[in-house]
């Protein structure tokens, strides 16, 4: 390895990692802290001068040490609340920018390009959009063409970007079919998670939640539907079961969470395994492609199965019927479900599920709960409480908002009869507490309703579309969904967040997702890049192990062993085809005229018979050496051809095209003359 | 002891698989190539690549790793195209006098379709440190510096030609002969010319004599000399009065001898240099006579060459051989 | 070509330069491509008697021009001359102005008087005080010069030797030849004895010809890679110009009219190739025999029949 120093002012190389690294500092903003991005830019903009030569000396091995102690306990203390994977990709810019500023030898340039490769790959963890990919792609070239700059720093510059792409298009289609044929492996282990960005829903609902949640266009999923799509109505997205009520505001049950740490250790346990034999037809089966939340909750229709095996190592169900992924998502991946809407949601057999789901604080809201114990002594039955509750709802002016009152004190009360305005949250959270009053177990589920179609069988959802419902079970045995904001917005159940919200939209932004349904160009637009988004999705990001098996099985039938090796040589061999293909000599692009290919095959039988070379000889002097070593025939034959030859290869042209069929048939004559004779044999002395 | 037996196996196989040249095209047979240090992290990076990949079940990140080993194939393949280009001939190699650096040249042969690019590290054959040259950029002529030590007529070693280019994950490397002899003349010790009559050795023959051609210096005067050879500027100065002398070249030229067999040889080699290099630059006609063989007298340039080439190959005797 | 008035003009020369058909044939298909020739050998040779044999044959005006150190310019173009009768000055035309311009040893004059024959010879006029006069047509030079440098030479640069289509030496004569030549030594024919073979017009018509003989790409192809490998390979001192090719096509045109073809068969080429391109390659410090012959070199490794 060459161990030289390597220069400063000048320098093609060191500018362009230096800036290759600047740009995907400031691709990684989000998971940077303020000072490293400040000392990657320092290290970059010194690099700079010291590139033009306005500053001629570089900081000291001494100098950057300090600065590394410094970097590394300043870490050390933030790496607390930044989890391992960010305080890494931290310790990873800290590190380059330092190296950046002492680049001395090739060692150290191989050191920081090294890292810089890491980093680009880390970017991938943390968005994979169709558009970042690209960016990246372009980075990565960056980062690669530096490299080369250090090898060939003469080179011109428009020669090493064509190098770097030729060799990097010729890389793509091997990378491509390893990515296609190298099996997909499950998790080796749990990876360090990033903190959870506060998209998406959370596990406690206290009522204002939500619709902080509506403003956010950021997609949450998109379902792709193998047959017919459910009904608006239908489309209700259950993420997650918040049963605990402490008055204010609601959460997942404590009970629950240490049934979600048990359930994935014990499969089959699952109280809802029971229902597999009361389920019936129809059935919706849908490819769910999660975008990375950082959380693992997924999103399901009812009561929802996996619907192949590799989905289902990666999932598990609750036993409130709630789905589960393994591993938090911090990517985009794809789940394949299949849902079954008739099959009605079990209670648990166990009694902790109902006292928990009829659990309220009495203090908290009493006005509330006169109001409700009245309402039941009213009702003949709790199917007519429930009428007349959602009965109540839709005949006392209730209003639905996105901007409602602060309410902090007895929000149910507040709620139910001063404001009568606010939005899913607070309906269904009056509504359970309600319920739970009247004795009727109930819960609040969160998830998202509604989605936006792409195409036919393709729903987007976005973050918008977040909402909250109501489950009870009147008979005890059963649970069933009321949803009290549609008494209210019929409209939001119909037809989306969107339309019901037309009112609502001043506040935001000109561009936005949530206003572009105003102008047909915009949302032609939105439409055209959604389409890529998805394909993009589906095809790239959501290829796993699955819809690999699924391609195999399309190519090869039935996987056998041995069609798997047959075919596993056959991409080998492929592969090796390709570099051969780009590698491999080419014969002169020329393709050599009919005359002169004639004469080189006849010059060459003639150098066999006679031992005798051409040895860059012209024809006649040629004709002239072999004559003596032929006999009389071959000599009249070599001499006719050889006439013909040159008036086909030096005459002028009319000549020439004359003298074509005769050149054929005095090659064919010498050829058959000099078959008489065997190879030349040198003499033995 | 064991090092020098492995160089000598090495030479041994090399001298089969890449005979020595005047010039070389380098193919398959003479290129030899493996993963630098960069090269293997460049795989453990892609080993991680895959491993975070597969924990994040994160595609891109394993489109990324397989883009990488895909690159890192290519690589290896546009490396040896790369190198594989470079065409070489000896343009050889003047000699020198024992002590300075004798300079190698070699012409890089461009054909017309295709050139290499990137820098060559060239030194020679055992030594860790060379030169440099861009591809991109010389003229074609590569300058190899050898630091000579002691006269004689060796034949160059091996030189070693690497390259990393594109991306430095491989490196090229090669190590060619080019059957190019170097003369070492000998050192030059700095004495007083002195030529001897080959017939009978004790004889000096002074190549200065009195004469009229030549201007060598001024003497003190003394009463009697003509009249016209004081210098008279001197005089005018104040100084006692000098007289011009001159000197013409001797009619008969001697020779410069050297016994081999002396127990002083090197250093009589050495005298012998300086004489021949000094007699040169008067344009004056000498001889040599080493032992029993003798180069009849000549002058010029090429006559010193070919006198000192023959210092250069006198047989060295045991003591010098010890030093 | 007529053969019978080629083969009379080749009689007559091999008469007068005994056993150096080659040479003759070269310095004819000089002529014929209108180009100059020039010759490197030592004295006694026969240079003399091939300029006057072939100023003979083809009743050509014939000047000698003794090329010495002190030969000034004006001596050999010509110069204003101020009659006293008219009170006019009068240009007296120098030895230059003839057909055919025999320069004897044109290395022992100074460079001064070198470049301005070699100017005349490129522009095919003499400009002497702002006037300019055009040199008689067809106009030949046959430049003698003396291989070995002596004393008191200058020899012609690299740039100028340019100038010259072709450069032969004649070389010794073979045993035969010079057998013949001692017994024929008592009659010895001069040279004023030749008779006209050819005439002026008649040459101007051949040259006319030559130019029209037909060169196939291959062969043009041909050129450019000898052209080529002498500019990209190294030990080649001087690299052959574009005005070098095209001096080796014209050759191999005269070559290939002079043996009755109306086109060229790299075999023409490479028969003109060494007298056109070897002063061209060769540095003038360049010892004669350091090397295998240069353009000899360079026809070994060309392929002449390559795609």
């Amino acid at each position: 390895m060459i161990s030289s120093h390597l220069p400063i002012a000048g320098h093609r190389a060191s500018l362009c990692i230096a800036l290759t690294l600047g740009v995907i500092t400031l691709c990684l903003y989000q998971q940077l802290m303020a000072w490293v991005l400040l000392l990657m830019c320092c290290a970059v903009g010194s690099r700079v001068f010291l590139f033009k030569g306005a500053y001629q000396r570089a900081p000291g091995t001494r100098t950057i040490n300090m600065l590394a102690l410094l970097t590394c306990v300043a870490l050390g203390w933030f790496s607390r609340d930044q989890g391992l994977l960010l305080t890494m990709v931290n310790l990873l810019v800290c590190a380059c920018a330092l190296k950046l500023l002492l680049l001395q030898k090739h060692r150290d340039f191989l050191q920081v390009s090294g890292c810089c490769l890491f980093l680009i790959g880390c970017t991938f963890i943390f968005s994979q959009d169709l558009f970042a990919t690209i960016l990246y792609a372009v980075i990565l070239m960056a980062a690669l063409l530096s490299l080369q700059l250090l090898y060939a720093p003469q080179q011109p510059f428009k020669g090493h970007v064509k190098t770097l792409l030729k060799m990097a298009l010729q890389a793509l289609p091997i990378a491509v079919i390893l990515f296609l044929v190298l099996p997909h492996l499950p998790p080796f282990w749990g990876m360090p998670e990033g903190k959870s960005s506060e998209t998406g829903l959370s596990e406690k609902m206290t009522p204002g939640d939500i619709a902080n949640l509506t403003q956010s266009t950021e997609r949450v999923f998109t379902a792709t539907f193998d047959n017919a799509l459910p009904a608006p109505q239908q489309r209700y997205w259950r993420a997650m079961v918040l049963e605990h009520f402490d008055g204010y505001s609601w959460q997942v049950a404590d009970y629950r969470k240490a049934r979600q740490q048990l359930l994935p250790l014990m499969p089959g346990q699952s109280s809802s395994e029971a229902v597999q034999s009361t389920i019936d037809s129809p059935a919706w089966r849908y490819q769910l492609l999660s975008e990375p939340s950082g959380n693992s909750w997924l999103y399901a229709l009812g009561y929802t199965r996996p619907q192949n095996s590799s989905t289902a190592q990666k999932t598990w169900r609750g036993d409130d019927y709630t789905l589960m992924s393994r591993q938090p998502i911090l990517s985009k991946q794809a789940f394949s479900l299949v849902s079954y809407p008739r099959t009605p949601l079990l209670l648990s057999p166990l009694a902790q599920e109902r006292q928990v789901n009829l659990q309220y604080p009495e203090q908290t809201n009493p006005r509330t709960r006169e109001w409700a114990l009245a309402l039941r002594l009213q009702s003949s039955s709790n199917a007519d409480y429930i009428k007349r509750l959602l009965a109540y709802f839709a005949d006392s002016g209730f209003r639905y908002t996105l901007q409602p009152a602060v309410m902090r004190h007895a929000p149910v009360d507040a709620f139910l009869f001063d404001y009568q305005a606010g939005f899913c949250a607070h309906y269904a959270s009056a509504m359970t507490l309600a319920l739970r009053i009247a004795g009727i177990p109930a819960r609040v589920v969160s998830g998202y309703q509604g989605g936006q179609l792409l195409d036919e069988k393709v729903l987007n959802v976005f973050q918008y579309d977040a909402h909250a419902w109501v489950e009870a079970s009147i008979d005890g045995k059963h649970w069933q969904r009321f949803d009290p904001t549609s008494v209210v917005a019929a409209s939001r159940l119909l037809y989306g967040f969107q339309n019901a919200m037309a009112d609502q939209q001043e506040d935001l932004p000109l561009f936005s997702r949530a206003r572009s349904h105003n102008s047909a160009m915009v949302a032609g637009v939105y439409q055209f890049m959604d389409n890529i988004n998805y394909q993009w999705n589906r095809w790239v990001l959501g290829f796993d192990g699955q819809t690999q098996q699924d391609f195999f099985t399309r190519i090869l039938g039935h996987a056998s062993i041995e069609r798997m090796t047959l075919f596993s040589l056959a991409v080998v061999l492929f592969i090796a085809g390709l570099l051969a293909f780009y590698f491999m000599p080419r014969p002169t692009q020329r393709n050599v005229k009919e005359p002169l290919r004639l004469y080189q095959h006849a010059a060459a039988k003639l150098h066999r018979v006679t031992g005798l070379p051409r040895d860059n000889l012209p024809a006649r002097v040629y004709q002239q050496r072999l004559n003596p070593l032929l006999d009389k025939a071959d000599q009249q034959a070599l001499a006719q051809f050889i006439a013909c030859f040159e008036a086909v290869e030096y005459q002028p042209e009319h000549a020439a095209k004359q003298n074509l069929l005769p050149l054929r048939a005095s090659y064919k004559v010498l050829m058959r003359s000099l078959k008489t004779r065997g190879p030349f044999k040198p003499p033995r002395n | 002891m064991f090092a020098r037996f492995k160089n000598r196996l090495l030479l041994q196989w090399l001298a089969n698989r890449i005979p020595g040249q005047r010039r070389h095209q380098l193919s398959i047979q003479s290129v030899f190539i493996l993963p630098t240090l960069f090269g293997f992290s460049f795989m453990i990076l892609c080993v991680c690549l895959f491993i975070l990949g597969t924990n994040y079940q994160n595609n891109l990140l394993l489109l990324l790793t397989y883009f990488f080993v895909a690159l890192g194939l290519i690589n290896l393949f546009a490396s040896y195209r790369n190198f594989a280009r470079i065409r070489l001939q000896a343009k050889g190699i003047h000699p020198v006098f024992a002590g300075d650096n004798a300079t190698f040249q070699m012409q890089l042969v461009h054909t017309t379709d295709a050139h290499p690019h990137g820098e060559l590290k060239v030194h020679w054959w055992g030594h860790a440190t060379g030169i440099v040259v861009d591809l991109d950029d010389t003229a074609g002529v590569i300058s190899l510096p050898r630091f000579t030590y002691r006269r004689g007529v060796f034949s160059l070693p091996r030189v070693t030609f690497s390259s990393m280019y594109p991306l430095g994950l491989f490196k090229c490397w090669t190590h060619l002969d080019f059957t190019q002899p170097l003369t070492v003349y000998p050192k030059q010790q700095t004495c007083q010319v002195r030529l001897h009559s080959v017939n009978d050795a004790s004889g000096e023959v002074t190549s200065h004599a009195p004469g009229h051609d030549d201007f060598q210096g001024l003497r003190a005067y003394s009463e009697g000399e003509p009249l016209n050879r004081i210098a008279w500027k001197t005089v005018a100065r104040g100084l006692p009065p000098a007289v011009k002398v001159f000197s013409e070249q001797s009619g008969q030229a001697g020779y410069l001898l050297i016994d081999p067999n002396s127990g002083e040889l090197e250093h009589q080699i050495s005298r012998a240099a300086f004489q021949a290099v000094a007699l040169c630059r008067q344009n004056l006609s000498y001889g040599l006579k080493i032992g029993s063989t003798v180069i009849s007298q000549g002058s010029g340039l090429e006559h010193r060459n070919r006198c000192l080439a023959a210092m250069a190959s006198i047989p060295a005797t045991e003591a010098a051989n010890d030093q | 070509m007529n053969s019978t008035q080629y083969q009379a003009l080749m009689n007559t020369l091999s008469q007068h330069i005994l056993g150096k058909p080659q040479q003759i044939k070269l310095a004819l298909a000089c002529m014929l491509a209108n180009g100059h020739l020039l010759i490197e050998d030592l004295p006694g040779m026969g240079k003399t008697t091939l300029s006057h044999a072939l100023a003979g044959l083809f009743g050509l005006q014939f000047s000698r021009i003794q090329f010495t150190s002190d030969l000034l310019p004006a001596d050999m173009l010509g110069s204003n001359i101020f009659n006293s009768r008219t009170h006019e000055f009068e240009f007296r035309k120098g030895p230059v102005f003839s057909q055919l311009v025999l320069a004897d040893e044109i290395n022992r004059a100074s460079p001064k008087t070198q470049s301005a024959l070699l100017e005349a010879m490129e522009e095919q006029q003499v400009s002497i005080d702002g006037q300019t006069f055009a040199l008689p047509q067809p106009f030949f030079v046959i430049g003698t010069q003396n291989p070995s440098y002596q004393a008191g030479t200058y020899p012609l640069p690299e740039s100028q030797l340019d100038r010259f289509l072709m450069r032969i030496s004649l070389g010794y004569p073979d045993w035969e030849a010079e057998k013949t030549m001692l017994n024929q030594s008592g009659g010895q024919r001069s040279a004023t004895g030749l008779v006209e073979v050819i005439s002026p017009t008649q040459l101007a018509l051949w040259q006319q010809q030559v130019s029209n003989v037909h060169a196939a790409g291959a062969v043009i192809d041909y050129i450019l890679r000898l052209v080529t490998m002498s500019r990209t390979t190294p030990g080649y001192p001087h690299a052959l110009s574009p005005r070098a090719s095209k001096a080796i096509l014209q050759a191999a045109k005269a070559w290939a009219f002079m043996h009755e073809r109306d086109y060229i068969v790299p075999e023409d080429v490479q028969a003109v190739f060494e007298a056109v391109t070897e002063h061209r390659l060769r540095s003038v410090n360049m010892e004669s025999a350091q090397d295998a012959v240069l353009s000899q070199r360079l026809l070994e490794s060309v392929d002449p029949l390559a795609a």
